[in-house]
């Protein structure tokens, strides 16, 4: 597992294109919202809990970008299949990979914009953790998606899975306007925890299985 | 063992053949029972208090709404079946029905919002039903896009119907989050459930709609799941011999 | 001595068309299969099956237990972003990239370690994947779909060698090819 984990990262690193992209379009975003809006008696702290679900969203799609794609078109997957029965830790550890490499820069950078825009310093680690774990969902979301859709492009993926991203975009924002009216979110966060401990070898797996059957 | 009965009973050339033998009866009675019902909807029921004449789309909206879930409740269940039983003929009425539901799901929606024009004053509002139906047309939507994406057509069916058993999972869990989200926004300004008890001179026309559309809708399911069967099994002999 | 792999009676149909109809042979150590058929025959959809990524509608494949098989197919999976030296080190151990880049050198493609992958012409690319497959160790199968085109006479000549000393190391070869091959193989149409 560990040598898939650093055949990942070295993929990753050295594609450079695909690691800072979803860094700088959520930086261009949180950059231009403010512009977007009439600040005149109104609060960047509030606007700025409202948009970062949808914000992380997009973003995360993006940062799936053709992770799967690329070696099911140069025959990655096949030669992995050759070697090992499954799939299954091939696209765990590029979910590990997502996770560690885009989705923990992508919390970090949501506290920074969050002291930009004046947010109560007091909720900084709730709000990391639930950027982290929303993040966790939606990229095992949309991981699930693209093996879906791989041949016929991301937007069939999106498609199908949209349906199990509006839960959890509802339940999220719902948790960052609890946050926002500092309500304790301590039972929420330990969930999400448990759920992204069950969601991902569980999404992997089903991705795994789903390329296979494109393979055939 | 039980297989091979299952399968020389639900074999799609059985299934065919029986269609052809009773749509007739099924197609006809059901035109002419919704061509009633609706007319007993909108020129003889009584206007209604409040809305006027406004709300007599509901014999159209009503049952597009209640059938729009219920299919997706017995796609499920031929997906189950399918998985299990590997039934072909599961397969392919589960696809013929995400076509009838994606239909009837969008007739919901757009009969919602014609009907929202003069309740509402507005054609579209993020009430949890509402937001509901939209994601239940996406899941259809997605379903049958998924189905297409594949050359094999048997791994197609296994994933559709694996996915349509996640769908079904995942119904109930869209339902209480969008509903504790538009209860923590704001209430609804009006929901379905809300309303007064319906009179019976509207009642009655009512459930008739509801029944000769389910009629309709079936022989709708089976004119498709006809398209879809002659175009998957188009090298059997028993297809080349057909009519 | 019991086969390495086994195919018995294989079948295979995608939407009711059968591409293959109960195919059954048997690959020994030190044995070439030559699998030959006109295009769309199914040649590729077999190896697959015999990789075990495909599942047969009839019939079976038997894999000896913990069989190390090597595969070179159309698609090349090296990363056009990473370089020559990089791919390999992704896929080969320490032992094995010092053989291969004394392949490389023996191709004159040791210059082009350091080159991004992308950069190489097809030639080249291919050339160097398929030294990257031969220089694994303990490889008993090699299944090679179509390993010559795109490459020019003397190194298919070249390539052609190569496998013939690892077959008679003990390997074995499947291979699916228009080229004709000089290697002694038993011939399988379908």
């Amino acid at each position: 597992m560990i040598k898939y984990l650093s055949q990942e990262q070295t993929k990753l690193i050295y594609k450079s294109r695909a690691w800072l992209t979803p860094l700088i379009l959520f930086a261009l975003i949180m950059i231009a919202f403010p512009l977007s809006i009439d600040l005149f008696g109104k609060q960047t702290s509030d606007l700025f809990m409202i948009i970062i679900v949808i914000s992380l969203l997009l973003t995360n799609y993006l940062a799936i970008d053709d992770i799967l794609l690329e070696d099911y078109e140069d025959g990655s997957f096949e030669q992995f299949l050759t070697q090992n029965k499954s799939l299954f830790s091939s696209v765990l550890a590029k979910l590990i990979i997502l996770i560690i490499y885009k989705a923990l820069p992508l919390s970090l950078l949501t506290i920074l914009f969050a002291s930009v825009n004046n947010v109560d310093p007091f909720v900084f680690l709730d709000l990391f953790l639930i950027s982290f774990f929303c993040q966790i969902l939606f990229l095992n979301i949309f991981l699930f998606g693209s093996a879906l859709g791989i041949n016929k492009g991301g937007l069939l993926g999106l498609i199908v899975v949209m349906p199990i991203v509006f839960p959890v975009i509802i339940i999220f924002g719902q948790s960052m306007t609890l946050l926002q009216n500092n309500s304790s979110i301590d039972s929420f966060l330990l969930l999400s925890l448990g759920i992204s401990f069950l969601i991902t070898p569980m999404f992997s797996y089903l991705s795994s299985l789903i390329l296979k059957m494109h393979l055939e | 063992m039980s297989n091979k009965i299952i399968n020389k009973f639900a074999s799609a050339k059985t299934y065919i053949e029986t269609c052809d033998k009773y749509f007739l009866f099924v197609f006809i009675p059901s035109i002419l029972l919704i061509i009633a019902g609706w007319y007993w909807g909108i020129f003889i029921a009584p206007p209604d208090a409040v809305q006027g004449d406004s709300y007599r789309i509901i014999y159209l909206h009503v049952p597009s709404s209640i059938y729009a879930q219920l299919i997706y409740w017995i796609m499920a269940a031929w997906s189950a079946i399918y998985l299990i039983w590997r039934v072909k003929l599961a397969a392919y009425l589960t696809k013929s029905a995400a076509f009838v539901g994606l239909l009837v799901t969008f007739l919901a929606l757009f009969s919602g919002s014609v009907w929202g024009i003069p309740t509402w004053g507005t054609w579209w509002q993020w009430d949890a039903r509402i937001t509901s139906t939209i994601i239940l047309f996406l899941m259809y939507l997605g379903l049958i896009a998924l189905h297409d994406s594949f050359n094999n057509q048997n791994k197609a069916d296994n994933l559709m119907s694996i996915l349509t058993i996640v769908g079904c999972v995942n119904l109930p869990i869209i339902k209480k989050s969008v509903d504790w989200w538009s209860t923590l926004h704001q209430p609804a300004s009006i929901t379905l459930t809300d309303n007064p008890a319906i009179d019976p001179a509207m009642l009655y026309p009512l459930i008739l709609c509801i029944v000769s559309f389910g009629f309709v809708l079936i022989s709708m399911g089976v004119l498709v799941s006809k398209l879809i069967i002659f175009n998957r099994e188009k090298n059997r002999n028993w297809v080349k011999n057909y009519g | 001595m019991s086969n390495l792999i086994e195919v018995d009676n294989v079948h295979y149909s995608i939407n009711e068309n059968n591409l293959i109809r109960g195919i059954s042979f048997g690959l020994k150590e030190n044995e070439i299969c030559h699998i030959q058929g006109v295009n769309g025959s199914g040649k590729t959809s077999l190896l697959k099956i015999i990789l075990g990524i495909v599942e047969p509608t009839k019939g079976e494949v038997h894999r000896k237990e913990n069989l190390k098989i090597q595969f070179h197919g159309h698609k090349l999976p090296f990363k056009g972003f990473l370089t020559l030296l990089q791919n390999l080190k992704l896929v080969l151990s320490e032992d094995e990239l010092i053989d291969a880049q004394k392949f490389l050198e023996e191709l004159d493609l040791h210059e082009k370690l350091n080159l991004r992958f992308s950069n190489l012409s097809f030639g080249q690319q291919k050339k160097s994947f398929f030294a990257s497959k031969l220089v694994i160790k303990n490889t008993q199968v090699f299944v090679l779909d179509e390993p010559f085109v795109g490459l020019d006479d003397s190194t298919t000549k070249f390539f052609q060698e190569k496998l013939q000393e690892r077959v008679n190391d003990g390997a074995a070869i499947i291979i699916t090819s228009h080229i004709p091959i000089s290697m002694p193989a038993k011939t399988i149409n379908i």
